[in-house]
């Protein structure tokens, strides 16, 4: 009923058009779309793109990459065109191809879009297109073919290890496992205090994030069959994630691909805080002052928003700061969907332009997101299970 | 030169220039391009995917364009200079080759404005997007023309102020476009047009000149030279700089609607208001077919004209306005329908999906707006109107009124339809777009209040401004005698090549 008084208008308008131009209407309004969709069928939702494409570009002001690119190109409607006329086939080369991965997969978008669109999430059609027409830009390729080798993005430069089974499985995800073990540590360091009996995956391979980012869906199911069967034998009721895009992946996506994981999937601040309800543990004193950075996939795919500021509120002597743009209104860091991989120039700007921001509000930076954290290397940065074990630490002393 | 060459407005008009991907070789001297980024370091393209993207601006019938695979134009590079020492030796260098030059802000312009249809440079000022100052005691910002309109009026609320200037269009446009076309935003009644709100101006003329006035409230120095910036659509050359007012962000913030039995009582309650020099912010009048689309959740709207009203500033000043304007809405026959549709309107008035939802369905659709005196403002209302109505294929003819002033009001006009048979999309388009301007020009009204010239209204402008066309062709060949600034629009000369 709504529906029909919401287009009521357009009924009013057509019972005053005389009956050759109301029937001519009504053809095209039923007919018209699929002149301009093309012929063969394709991975991306050519509805979407195309009503992104024909968008005058209303969520352009919050888009990082055109934020640091200052290119028309690369602004979201601005790529939705291009996408149009790759899909078309009107508009090929390596430029062309190249500029569909220029997307921090941040999802700002979403919050400005009358259609609730996520450009990271059309643009992963369009991508999964160029793989199938073989167009894929080499650097990309290389991605590929470094996971498939490696499973993992980067060379393994920690060695935390849990059991093979128990209650709770830590996955740690590529970052942690190459850039930060620092917080992989921290996470161990808690299990221990609070005597969780916790696994790790001896050879975890990547949640498979960036291969469903760079179109490569049916790679991705290799890693997500290994990574389920290994969750599975583990045994565990719960997985926790240091990071968000694993979080999603396992908790969300993976579901959505008919790759089915029975425990429970959670966060590692949703794990922390349940820590704080159960009483298990206890804080002493930590003069510290920070601010508070959201992670994009955190606050907009997850939700998640309040259980890290409540963890480090709980902490005594925490004084924890917010940046002018919090929550939902977060700012990327720069290496979310992939861009760290594809486009380190842009993701370098992007960091550069949060940090500074960031840093308005106090030196010190809180995240829950080892990306963000990395992102922000150079900077005094923090995990937010980094500052939870320093807490405790000073308790023990 | 060009890739393109668009010899003159109304080849381009006519055939759709067809982009054609056999000839995508670019032809431009590589030479331009060696000097171009000599004088921008890592700031040129001559990319092909840069190249169509700057192929257009937002003119709704370039949507059709697009998914009909045809380019308006092409440009054959675009530079992004980062501070007026590179926009000056980027148009000296111009001007010796006589090569065309299109200043591009966010490409959000309805009226084909930016687009390079002679080719050349599109000079994107993007990366000059820093706020340089902001003067609390004299109420002033200054800013770089390339900044986001709501990454501006962000950073303005994040220091406490506002500078008022909210147009839908707010989050894809930059300040340059508002200044090269003379915007005008929602909340324009209170605080006025961007003109309105210009106190200085620095650019950069077509010989490299820069030219700067000075940040004072009012100058009695001769002509301000600077305010031909003002609607000069990217013709006299590129503003890379802007002292505008502002205000305090308003502490305090009220709303009214009320339904009227037609446009006509609507109209004659606002202009009451008005001359009691009451300003409410946001003043809107939609006609019967606009309320329906609008406000059909709205008890009481039905087959009635909605007025909303929103009062913003000093809290006790606020009030005496409510009051004012509740008094005199009920004294013209208006039903109070509370605040609840202004509430709607605030929450939806960035729901931009018609052209995505409409365009690809085969409609092809515009909004047109107009300014009129008072005397005349009923009858060219009717007159519109009707005119859209009487051409064949027109679905949709309808619309609302949304900036008022103690002088009259700008009515902004919408129709949709799809082309008769036998009729190509432009020729319908355009017809509508005749049908409008001339029965605007009958009725006294000018035939733009806020969107600018651009293409679809050159053919218009000397009918509009009459004798002062020639004043103005003199000005502009006075300027740039080489007719490098983006050539082919508003003043529109005969060609050259």
């Amino acid at each position: 009923m709504k529906k029909i008084k919401k287009y009521a208008w357009v009924m009013d308008a057509f019972s005053q058009t005389p009956f050759s131009t109301k029937a001519r209407a009504m053809k095209h309004f039923l007919t018209g779309k699929k002149s301009y969709l093309p012929k063969k069928k394709t991975h991306a939702d050519m509805e979407s793109v195309i009503k992104c494409a024909l968008c005058p570009n209303m969520c352009r002001f919050d888009c990082p990459v055109l934020e640091a690119e200052k290119n028309e190109a690369t602004s979201p409607s601005g790529k939705m065109r291009i996408a149009y006329l790759i899909e078309t086939d009107r508009l090929d080369g390596t430029d062309a191809f190249e500029l569909m991965y220029k997307c921090a997969g941040c999802d700002a978008c979403i919050q400005w879009c009358p259609f609730d669109f996520s450009v990271s999430d059309i643009l992963k059609g369009v991508r999964a297109d160029i793989v199938a027409d073989n167009r894929t830009p080499e650097d990309i390729v290389k991605i590929k073919e470094h996971l498939e080798k490696n499973h993992t993005m980067d060379k393994i430069n920690i060695d935390v290890k849990g059991s093979e089974k128990g209650d709770i499985l830590y996955f740690m995800g590529c970052t942690i496992l190459s850039e930060k073990g620092e917080i992989a540590e921290a996470m161990i360091d808690i299990f221990n205090t609070v005597g969780e009996k916790y696994a790790t995956i001896r050879d975890e391979w990547c949640c498979g994030a960036p291969l469903i980012n760079l179109g490569f869906t049916e790679v991705f199911k290799h890693f997500a069959e290994h990574n389920v069967e290994k969750i599975k034998e583990s045994g565990c009721k719960t997985v926790v994630c240091s990071c968000p895009t694993c979080a999603y992946m396992l908790r969300q996506v993976y579901s959505q691909m008919d790759f089915e994981i029975k425990a429970q999937v959670l966060h590692s601040s949703e794990y922390l805080l349940s820590l704080m309800k159960d009483k298990k543990i206890r804080f002493d004193h930590l003069e510290k002052e920070c601010v508070y950075h959201d992670p994009c996939t955190l606050v907009r795919k997850l939700g998640i928003e309040e259980e890290p500021r409540k963890v480090l509120e709980n902490i005594p002597g925490m004084i924890v700061k917010e940046p002018y743009f919090n929550r939902k209104d977060t700012k990327c860091c720069g290496r979310g969907g992939s861009l760290g991989s594809t486009n380190p120039d842009i993701a370098e700007k992007i960091a550069q332009k949060r940090v500074a921001e960031l840093r308005k509000e106090a030196e010190c930076i809180v995240t829950a997101c080892p990306t963000c954290a990395l992102a922000f290397e150079g900077c005094e940065v923090y995990d937010i299970s980094e500052i939870f074990i320093k807490s405790l630490e000073k308790k023990n002393e | 030169m060009s890739f393109y060459i668009a010899n003159c407005l109304l080849e381009i008009m006519s055939y759709d220039t067809v982009y054609q991907k056999d000839k995508k070789d670019c032809v431009f001297s590589k030479k331009i391009i060696e000097q171009l980024n000599s004088i921008v370091p890592n700031g040129v393209s001559d990319k092909e995917v840069d190249r169509v993207t700057y192929s257009k601006d937002y003119w709704p019938i370039t949507l059709r364009w697009l998914l009909d695979g045809k380019l308006p134009a092409l440009p054959d590079c675009i530079v992004w200079p980062e501070n007026a020492q590179q926009v000056t030796e980027i148009l000296r260098l111009a001007n010796r080759e006589k090569i065309p030059i299109v200043p591009f802000g966010e490409g959000s312009g309805v009226v084909g404005g930016a687009i390079p249809i002679r080719g050349g440079i599109v000079v994107d000022m993007k990366k000059m997007d820093s706020v340089v100052e902001i003067d609390d005691l004299g109420l002033m910002v200054t800013v770089q023309p390339g900044i986001n309109g709501m990454n501006l009026e962000r950073y303005l609320n994040r220091k406490g102020y506002t500078m008022g200037h909210i147009p839908q269009s707010i989050y894809c446009s930059s300040l340059g476009g508002w200044l090269a076309c003379r915007a005008a935003g929602q909340f324009s009644t209170k605080y006025g047009k961007i003109e309105d709100m210009v106190v200085a101006l620095e650019a950069v003329l077509p010989d490299g000149t820069i030219i700067k006035s000075k940040p004072v409230p009012r100058s009695s120095t001769g002509p301000q030279v600077e305010q031909l910036f003002l609607g000069s659509e990217g013709r006299f050359g590129i503003i890379t700089e802007a002292t505008l007012k502002i205000w305090p962000y308003p502490e305090e913030r009220s709303m009214l609607s009320f339904a009227f039995d037609d446009v006509y009582h609507a109209l004659e309650a606002v202009r009451k208001i008005m001359r009691k020099n009451v300003y409410p912010a946001v003043v809107r009048i939609y006609d019967m077919n606009e309320t329906l689309r609008h406000f059909y959740e709205t008890k009481g709207a039905k087959d009635k004209c909605m007025l909303i009203l929103l009062m913003e500033g000093d809290k006790k000043l606020v009030k005496l306005e409510n009051e004012i304007s509740e008094m005199t809405c009920k004294g013209e026959g208006g039903v109070a329908c509370g605040d609840e549709p202004v509430h709607h309107w605030l929450e939806t008035r960035f729901n931009v999906k018609e052209s995505s939802e409409f365009t690809p369905r085969g409609f092809i659709f515009d909004t047109v707006e107009v300014s009129v005196g008072w005397k005349n403002a009923p009858n060219l209302y009717k007159t519109v109107i009707e005119a859209m109505r009487k051409v064949g294929g027109v679905v949709v003819a309808s619309g609302h009124a949304s900036h008022f002033y103690p002088q009259g009001v700008c009515f902004y006009f919408t129709f949709g339809g799809i082309p008769p048979k036998d009729a190509a999309p432009f020729t319908f388009y355009e017809s509508v777009w005749d049908a409008i301007m001339k029965s605007c020009l009958e009725e006294q009204g000018s035939i733009s209040h806020h969107h600018g010239i651009g293409l679809i209204r050159a053919k218009w402008l000397e009918k509009e401004i009459g004798e002062r066309m020639q004043m103005l062709k003199k000005i502009k060949s006075a300027i740039d005698p080489h007719n490098i600034m983006n050539p082919g629009k508003m003043v529109v000369e005969r060609e050259e090549n």
